[in-house]
């Protein structure tokens, strides 16, 4: 097991960020949507970010690829890739960076393709941007291998297809084809089978799986479905207003549970073997315009005490591998 | 009893028997129902070519009981008809054959002003609660119209049952004067269900409620459904693609597939024992947190084929695994087991003894 891990480098930290902030400004009112996120992600793994909306997931994802949009804006932080602090790249040889080493997988296939151009030429366009000197015959190859890769059936025919003439799934499958074009080290995947039926999302994970695999990808993927994230993933992130709350390996996060939110979570979604009555979080998500004095979870917070009103909690090693941001531990 | 008396020597009661072995009352009663939309070409196709006009069958021939007071989950990928069966079962969608049986009354042959009537009885909810909610009226105005249009109550009680509704679905009375956009997303479904809850209805019929919202908001817009379900004894319809919801929150279940259903029976029984490939392949796709393994016994080829030429035999068999040539000429009839029922060849064959083992 160790000289494998050796072999294939899966003890490297490929990328770490920390502490990132990021900030949306509108008139007087400032919202952190990432406020202090520190995390590192090992190559080869898959590492699962979970957290309800709002809680700064896609933010995390769009900071590092500095793709935030307007009035949104990184203020602190570092993000170290191959070395090289991705946040003091200048803006323009960021598109080195995206793409051949970074790349993002969206939510909405049928957004994040453009209607009037077929896939295959969408897909060539990576390719354009990146291999400046190779030739259209060449490019045509490297789309048609793949989609081919990513299980499309009959890829000659469908690279000439337009998105609408694509399934759900289909479309997702082409997307995650655009984003590995240029085979990059790593993949954002967000919320990439939200949309789509639980068959469907389990092909796409399965492919995910595969590719992650295959071509030693490291894959963050980004989801509001814990159930789907601890199946898939190694380590899980557990985000709440901006922060991270708790980090931990899929079965350690299941089994020893530690943070007030997780537990939370846990107990409010469904589970098909589990005869439970369900429990919501009480309370609302958190305000983030002002940054609280304490734990941003205190209000929502069963066991909140005095000192989690005044005092932000620091990240703690609980177990192996996991650390926990809560004041109980 | 008041409304009762609105439907007589209109519409005459279907039949009378309607105590079941068990005693619990059948609420509504479905058989064979066929809801079938024509697909219109181009006028060119329809000028020169011979081909006949093309029809998409949406629900194909679909029998079940709703008991008074139980919820029943049709469960289904996208375009399995489940939300055409949930609207036809309120009017909205007009079936093209079959029957529909409301606490004794005939839904399908219904005019429009009955209708109208038998909707006090029974509501819809519908999925997206940020376009079924009219941004240019207030809370209380939407309540309001419903409550007028099915003379609920005199005009002067109004104002007093919709604060009352607000409570009941966990909002505030002072919230009445808002607007849709003021609320979240969980509060809009609430309203929803308030707006559903306004003319006192024997039957709910939701579609994808919480399909929308975010897991802890599910969470409680779930359990307000099951809470209004056991204070005021609702029939309820849930129509889902998520099965971990259907085991939390549904009596019997109804799984369906390209307009049909495969499998039926109580959830626990079904869920436990899957008799059908096809509730199987669902069940292994599902991310479960006892077992973290992506392992997939049953795992189905290529995607759902075009409702448009379904293909014949079993639905199911040009994507089951198990499929052998009886499927796909022979469609398979409802085979009884213990709590459920399951249209697969499988299982006669299972029970012949010609192959065993495969749906342990």
């Amino acid at each position: 097991m160790n000289e494998q891990q050796l072999l294939s480098g899966k003890n490297e930290r490929i990328l770490e960020v920390s502490n990132l902030k990021t900030c949306f400004v509108q008139g007087k009112k400032t919202v952190w949507a990432v406020n202090g996120v520190s995390f590192y992600l090992k190559r080869g793994e898959m590492l699962g970010i979970v957290g309800e909306s709002g809680s700064g997931k896609s933010v995390t994802a769009r900071s590092i690829l500095r793709i935030v949009k307007s009035p949104g804006k990184i203020m602190d932080g570092e993000v170290i890739y191959e070395g090289v602090d991705l946040l003091k790249v200048p803006q323009r040889k960021m598109k080195k960076y995206r793409g051949n080493h970074l790349a993002m997988v969206f939510q909405e296939p049928l957004s994040a393709l453009n209607p009037s151009f077929t896939i295959g030429w969408q897909i060539e366009e990576s390719y354009k941007l990146h291999e400046k000197q190779s030739s259209h015959k060449k490019r045509r190859r490297q789309v048609i291998e793949m989609l081919e890769r990513v299980r499309i059936p009959d890829p000659e025919r469908r690279a000439r297809e337009y998105p609408h003439q694509f399934s759900g799934g289909m479309r997702q499958r082409a997307l995650i084809a655009t984003a590995l074009a240029c085979r990059p080290a790593v993949l954002f995947a967000d919320e990439p089978t939200t949309a789509l039926d639980v068959t469907v999302q389990a092909d796409i994970m399965d492919l995910l799986g595969e590719l992650q695999r295959d071509m030693n990808l490291s894959v963050v993927l980004i989801s509001h479905n814990l159930n789907l994230v601890a199946q898939r993933c190694e380590r899980i992130i557990v985000m709440y207003a901006g922060t991270i709350v708790e980090t931990a390996g899929s079965a350690e996060l299941l089994n020893h549970t530690c943070h007030p939110y997780t537990i939370g979570l846990l107990n409010s979604i469904p589970d098909i073997d589990s005869e439970a009555r369900l429990v919501a979080i009480p309370g609302d998500i958190a305000d983030l315009t002002d940054e609280p004095e304490g734990c941003a979870f205190a209000p929502r917070c069963g066991k909140a005490m005095d000192i989690c009103r005044k005092c932000r909690p620091q990240m703690r090693t609980v177990g192996q591998e996991h650390t926990c941001a809560c004041h109980l531990y | 009893m008041e409304d009762k008396r609105m439907f007589d020597g209109e519409q005459a009661r279907a039949d009378s028997g309607w105590q079941t072995a068990d005693g619990s009352e059948v609420l509504l009663s479905v058989r064979d129902l066929r809801v079938h939309f024509p697909v219109r070409g181009s006028m060119l196709d329809s000028l020169f070519s011979k081909a006949k006009p093309q029809v998409v069958k949406a629900v194909d021939g679909v029998s079940f009981d709703v008991h008074r007071g139980s919820t029943l989950a049709l469960v289904g990928e996208s375009g399995c008809g489940k939300t055409t069966t949930g609207r036809a079962l309120i009017g909205l969608n007009r079936p093209t054959s079959g029957t529909i049986v409301f606490d004794g009354y005939r839904i399908e042959s219904m005019d429009y002003e009955a209708l109208q009537r038998l909707r006090r009885k029974m509501q819809f909810v519908f999925q997206d609660p940020y376009s079924s909610l009219n941004p240019r009226m207030t809370v209380y105005t939407t309540l309001e119209r419903s409550m007028l249009l099915n003379h609920v109550c005199p005009k002067r009680e109004i104002r007093d049952r919709a604060a009352v509704l607000m409570k009941t679905v966990g909002l505030l009375p002072d919230q009445l004067s808002r607007y849709p956009h003021e609320f979240s997303g969980g509060q809009r479904q609430r309203i929803s269900i308030a707006r559903a809850l306004a003319v006192e209805p024997e039957m709910i019929i939701a579609d994808e409620p919480t399909a929308a919202l975010d897991v802890s908001i599910q969470c409680q817009v779930l359990n307000l459904l099951l809470e209004l379900k056991e204070r005021l004894g609702l029939t309820m319809i849930f129509i889902t693609h998520d099965l971990s919801v259907v085991n939390y929150i549904a009596d019997t279940v109804a799984v369906m597939y390209l307009g049909k259903i495969m499998e039926f029976g109580h959830t626990k029984s079904v869920f436990r024992k899957p008799g059908h490939p096809y509730t199987k392949a669902l069940l292994d796709a599902l991310p479960r947190r006892k077992a973290l393994d992506t392992r997939r016994d049953v795992k189905l080829r290529g995607s759902i084929p075009s409702p448009l030429d379904p293909p014949a035999g079993c639905a199911l068999h040009p994507r089951c695994p198990y499929a052998s040539g009886k499927c796909a000429v022979q469609a398979p009839e409802f085979v009884q087991r213990q709590g459920t029922k399951a249209a697969c060849h499988l299982l006669t064959q299972t029970e012949n003894g010609e192959r065993s083992g495969l749906m342990a």
